[in-house]
């Protein structure tokens, strides 16, 4: 006997004639668009009321499955982007989504600027470790000595740590979190939202078809999550440990959260 | 009470191996995309915790 399927509600955010998406199995880009509906469900907000913009990448066709207004277009220019809108729409919420090579690595200058200037935009940076689409290249957020697609014998170079950049350049509201965090994830996301001012939200999450095949030799995701936790810490815990023990670990947690004049062109105003 | 909308899972397994009751397995069932799809064979056992609801990348699973 069939029984009659009941669907998640939170598909009511969703593009039904999208599904299913285009992430691979045990992507943690579909984690993160799960923990964004359920932070959008628990504000109650109205995506329809929102702009949603992303790249080029994976992380960047997050919006596409969103019933929402959206950008979709050149790589690493979404935050040139959401100040133009900024300027003429102050009024209207702006969330961006982009990978760790959208943001960092592409559009890092954009970037900076936009953390400098503490532009009232919401970012929602996935951190896999490498660009995920075009098939596993060696990014800034790559750790060392990792094997990747252009790496072989394994990555020379130090990687990026992009929360404590975004502080140094001046964001007023930077987190990073995994995807193996689904409470904290939503609960960042909801402040984020909140935030008025420049919020990163950086979420280190796995990717088991490319980084992990190449760089950990397992292409299960539950495997690949549990990598991605040991080499984190929460920022609590880490003032209890010593430097080596960090070596080449992210602090997980909330870096800063402060408000600032906010950028709306020639004048300055909270 | 464990829905799965079983075209939209992608045998990615993540419910099977989070699931602390162990509700869930992946079965012989293949859906129109071509994968066998995750079915929750012990829903007796399931705590409500929703933890497979909340961390499924494919926004598949409802507990009521």
């Amino acid at each position: 006997m069939a029984e009659e399927l009941k669907i998640n509600p939170l598909r009511k955010y969703l593009r039904e004639d999208k599904l299913p998406h285009f992430f691979c199995a045990g992507c943690g880009c579909g984690q993160v668009l799960n923990y964004y509906l359920q932070a959008l469900d628990e504000l109650k907000m109205d995506p329809e009321q929102m702009l949603h913009m992303g790249g080029v990448g994976c992380t960047a066709r997050i919006p596409i499955y969103i019933k929402t207004d959206m950008f979709h277009g050149v790589h690493g220019r979404t935050l040139a982007w959401a100040t133009g809108v900024k300027m003429v729409r102050p009024d209207l919420p702006v969330v961006i989504f982009a990978g760790d090579g959208d943001l960092s690595s592409i559009g890092g200058n954009h970037w900076i600027h936009a953390c400098r200037r503490n532009l009232d935009v919401t970012v929602v940076m996935v951190n896999n470790m490498n660009f995920a689409m075009t098939g596993g290249q060696v990014a800034p957020t790559t750790p060392e000595e990792s094997k990747t697609m252009t790496t072989p014998y394994g990555s020379s170079e130090p990687r990026f740590d992009v929360c404590s950049l975004a502080v140094a350049a001046g964001a007023t509201h930077v987190e990073r979190w995994t995807t193996a965090h689904p409470v904290q994830c939503k609960k960042a996301m909801e402040r984020a939202l909140q935030h008025k001012g420049f919020s990163l939200i950086e979420i280190v999450s796995q990717c088991p078809t490319h980084y992990g095949r190449y760089a950990l030799k397992t292409g299960d995701p539950v495997k690949t999550m549990e990598y991605i936790q040991s080499v984190t810490y929460l920022k609590e815990q880490g003032e209890k440990m010593t430097v080596q023990e960090k070596e080449g670990k992210l602090a997980l947690g909330q870096f800063v959260c402060e408000d600032k004049p906010i950028y709306i062109g020639s004048n300055m105003e909270l | 009470m464990v829905y799965i909308d079983k075209e939209l899972c992608k045998s990615c397994s993540m419910c099977v191996s989070l699931c602390p009751k162990n509700v869930f397995e992946i079965t012989h069932h293949v859906n129109k995309k071509g994968y066998n799809y995750a079915a929750a064979v012990r829903q007796d056992d399931c705590i409500k915790c929703k933890k497979c609801e909340k961390m499924c990348p494919d926004v598949a699973i409802y507990v009521e």
